[in-house]
């Protein structure tokens, strides 16, 4: 399933969580690993410095300085590093998203993986913050591949995950995020559960609604469920439909904890083109801030398609 | 302020292109290379210029450095002069190799080249080429800033600014077209479309680092349904930090492999990103010294051609920017060729609420960085941050009116507002044009 998986750090303790997944999946699905780190932020204009995302300072960005900085990544991860041979460090300065972005483009990558946020204790994260901090969301919006977010620990390794948990909201890209979690689901052997969750949060406005209307949507999502995503599985019966009402990203995690979900799959933000437009309203980023477990946020079919 | 700026002064900045460069210098070698500039390069221009000045300090208030430094006299655009050219005339080229580096500094990281003091000089003396001529002559001694050195050599190498691979330059393309695609199906990004009407150019930073205002411009461009083309060989990339280094030979090659892609491409003319020392070279500097009194293909900056976009009505906007504005005139767009007014017509017509801020339009006070001042790379950047303090005033006081967004057409202005939005917690936002217009107009469903 993974031939190729880049795993985009910022080599610091923050992606630690992400990095166990990263190294473990290179092992048991003997897939290349490409661990790419982004440790520059470059100015405007031609500036031939950057400023380093670890130590704050300007750097002058060169062969040199970057072999350096590999350096520096080999010393983090040298215990991953150990008896694996199919392994790629590589160091580069720009903007995180475009780079990650660029990088997954020309190696055809299968999945990407990362940490979501860098912490406060990170010295020169304050003006990379702005950046970092929707790194993770432009990665996500406009990745080819699955891009799976870990910010706490994954203490199931994939190829035992049990339980997935996929919400829809039965965007287009949705559609991709269910063939990942199937294939994946069927791979591994793991229940699949076909979420959703039907919004009846009118924000302030003190609307509610009659139960009996929440009722009859949710009949309705059931039939979705099953003519678009049951109706594509071919067989495969390890699964379970369930349709719950609220705010979507509060029930979805509420639902995972429910399940023991080992990984929640969703489209990023789909209803909503511009990534800074969603920043607070994006079902994603609330539950990778919240959750538990990894998440996976899939858009595209170009990649899950092939496999 | 008053210690931080003398402090400055008199601290050495350590500039390995410099120092290395002064130990080579021999007496006959200055005098030389001097002489030949004097006799073969300049002519009534600079007699004029040096005749005509009658010493009266009007101009220092122009400058951003005098203004930041406490009004010290040193950094006034006449003693910027007094300390260099004027010298140098005086003794007829007999100066020492500390000479030459006090006027390479004080040339290329103490002037900004952005005329403002040209402005209010009752004579008109453009100080700007007074001080072009003192970096060719440094430049003839070998002696430049380092930083700015590498990106010279990359222009050499390569004909672009940041070492930019010719397939790297084509993939990015490639990838922004695709990336687009997800938005407008049908979008292209055509390359090498020979007879196209428009022969769209950028500076390297675009597909190196920031491919994302390729993407915009990609949208826009088909929104407005315009027959253009991006050429896939080198010559696409307008940018020029010869032109600031003084390496003028490089600089017409440069120009010269830029309207020769644009010929043979059959283009009607040449637009070009959201660039001001770019537009400087091409339309100014760079045409002429190849003998182009105009260039020989039309040229027309970003700001100029969407205002052509938004006038003829070929782009409508969706819905207004809602934050608070005001705008940055670039000094080689606002005083180098008069575009203030329509970007201002931009600014009112993208955003609900466009405040100016003061002094404003062809006297606006410049960021700092251009001139290829940025390009002196991080020994200079604190006396760059410093020398502008005249800058972060005027910013925060149009703060205080109620401006949250800074619109900057000009890469080298986003980079010296940064640091010093940055630098001073003046905690504002700049944009290019090119974004709010991405973010504001009408696109196909």
């Amino acid at each position: 399933m993974f031939n190729k998986i880049l795993f985009a750090t910022t080599a610091s303790p923050t992606c630690d969580n992400a990095a166990k997944v990263a190294f473990d999946l290179e092992m048991k699905w003997d897939a290349r690993l490409y661990v790419f780190h982004v440790f520059g932020l470059t100015g405007y204009g031609y500036s031939p410095f950057v400023t380093d995302s670890r130590t704050g300072e300007d750097v002058r960005e060169g062969e040199d300085y970057r072999a350096w900085v590999i350096e520096e990544m080999k010393n983090t991860y040298a215990k991953q590093l150990e008896g694996s041979e199919n392994i790629v460090l590589e160091a580069t300065v720009g903007l995180p998203h475009t780079e990650i972005l660029r990088k997954a483009r020309q190696d055809k990558v299968d999945l990407i993986i990362m940490g979501a946020h860098t912490r406060e204790e990170d010295i020169g994260a304050t003006r990379f913050r702005s950046v970092v901090g929707s790194t993770m969301q432009k990665v996500a919006q406009a990745a080819r591949c699955p891009v799976v977010i870990i910010s706490r620990p994954c203490t199931t390794c994939w190829r035992l995950f049990s339980n997935i948990v996929f919400g829809t909201d039965f965007s287009k890209a949705a559609n991709s995020a269910f063939l990942f979690a199937f294939k994946l689901a069927k791979e591994v052997g793991a229940k699949l559960y076909l979420f959703h969750a039907i919004d009846i949060h009118f924000g302030d406005t003190g609307q509610t609604q009659r139960q009996e209307v929440i009722e009859k949507k949710v009949e309705e999502a059931r039939e979705r469920i099953e003519k678009r995503y049951v109706s594509q599985m071919d067989g495969f019966d390890n699964y379970e439909i369930e349709i719950w009402e609220g705010v979507p990203y509060v029930e979805i995690l509420k639902f995972a904890r429910e399940k023991d979900g080992d990984l929640i799959v969703l489209a990023h933000h789909t209803k909503e083109i511009d990534p800074e437009k969603a920043l607070l309203g994006s079902t994603v980023e609330q539950v990778v801030l919240r959750a538990t477990q990894p998440v996976a946020s899939v858009n595209r079919p170009d990649r899950v398609a092939e496999w | 302020m008053a210690q931080a700026a003398s402090k400055i002064i008199k601290t050495e900045i350590y500039d390995e292109g410099i120092e290395k460069g002064i130990e080579r210098l021999t007496q006959q070698r200055i005098d030389q290379v001097i002489n030949h500039v004097l006799k073969n390069e300049v002519g009534a221009r600079l007699k004029t210029y040096v005749d005509t000045c009658v010493h009266c300090g009007l101009c220092s208030e122009a400058c951003h450095f005098y203004l930041s430094y406490d009004n010290d006299p040193a950094f006034s655009p006449a003693g910027k002069v007094k300390q260099t050219i004027w010298e140098i005339l005086k003794r007829k080229g007999n100066v020492d190799a500390e000479f030459i580096k006090r006027a390479r500094l004080i040339a290329s990281t103490e002037c900004n080249l952005c005329r403002r003091c040209a402005m209010y000089c009752p004579f008109g003396i453009d100080v700007a080429y007074l001080m072009s001529i003192v970096r060719r002559i440094c430049h003839l001694l070998g002696v430049t800033p380092k930083y700015q050195q590498d990106t010279v050599h990359s222009h050499a190498a390569t004909l672009n600014q940041m070492w930019v691979k010719e397939d790297e330059y084509i993939d990015s393309l490639m990838w922004q077209e695709e990336e687009a695609q997800d938005e407008i199906p049908n979008l292209r990004i055509p390359l090498e479309k020979e007879g196209a009407e428009i022969f769209y150019s950028v500076i390297a930073p675009e597909p190196k680092f920031r491919a994302q205002l390729i993407y915009q411009t990609a949208v826009l461009m088909n929104v407005a349904g315009v027959d253009w083309t991006m050429p896939a060989t080198p010559g696409w990339d307008n940018s020029d930090m010869c032109m600031f280094s003084g390496d003028i030979e490089m600089m017409g090659r440069l120009k010269k492999a830029h309207f020769e892609t644009a010929m043979r491409l059959k283009v009607k003319r040449i637009v070009m990103g959201e660039c001001g020392h770019a537009f400087r070279s091409v339309y100014d500097v760079g045409n002429r010294w190849l003998l182009w009194k105009w260039p020989p293909i039309p040229v027309t900056h970003a700001v100029e051609f969407y205002y052509e976009l938004f006038n003829e009505g070929k782009v409508s906007v969706a819905q207004k920017y809602d934050k608070t504005v005001t705008f940055q005139d670039p000094c080689n767009i606002s005083r180098g060729r008069g575009l203030h007014e329509m970007g201002r017509y931009l600014a009112r017509t993208l955003c609900t609420e466009f405040i100016e801020m003061h002094p404003n339009r062809e006297h606006n006070l410049c960021c700092c960085a251009g001139g290829g001042v940025i390009n002196c790379g991080p020994p200079f950047k604190m006396k760059r941050i410093l020398g502008n303090r005249a800058k972060a005033e005027q910013l925060f006081a149009v703060k205080a009116r109620g401006a949250e967004t800074i619109i900057a057409p000009c890469h080298n202005c986003h980079g010296g507002l940064d640091d010093i939005v940055h630098h001073y917690g003046l905690g504002m936002e700049i944009k290019f044009l090119g974004d709010i217009i991405y973010d504001c107009i009408e696109k196909p469903v």
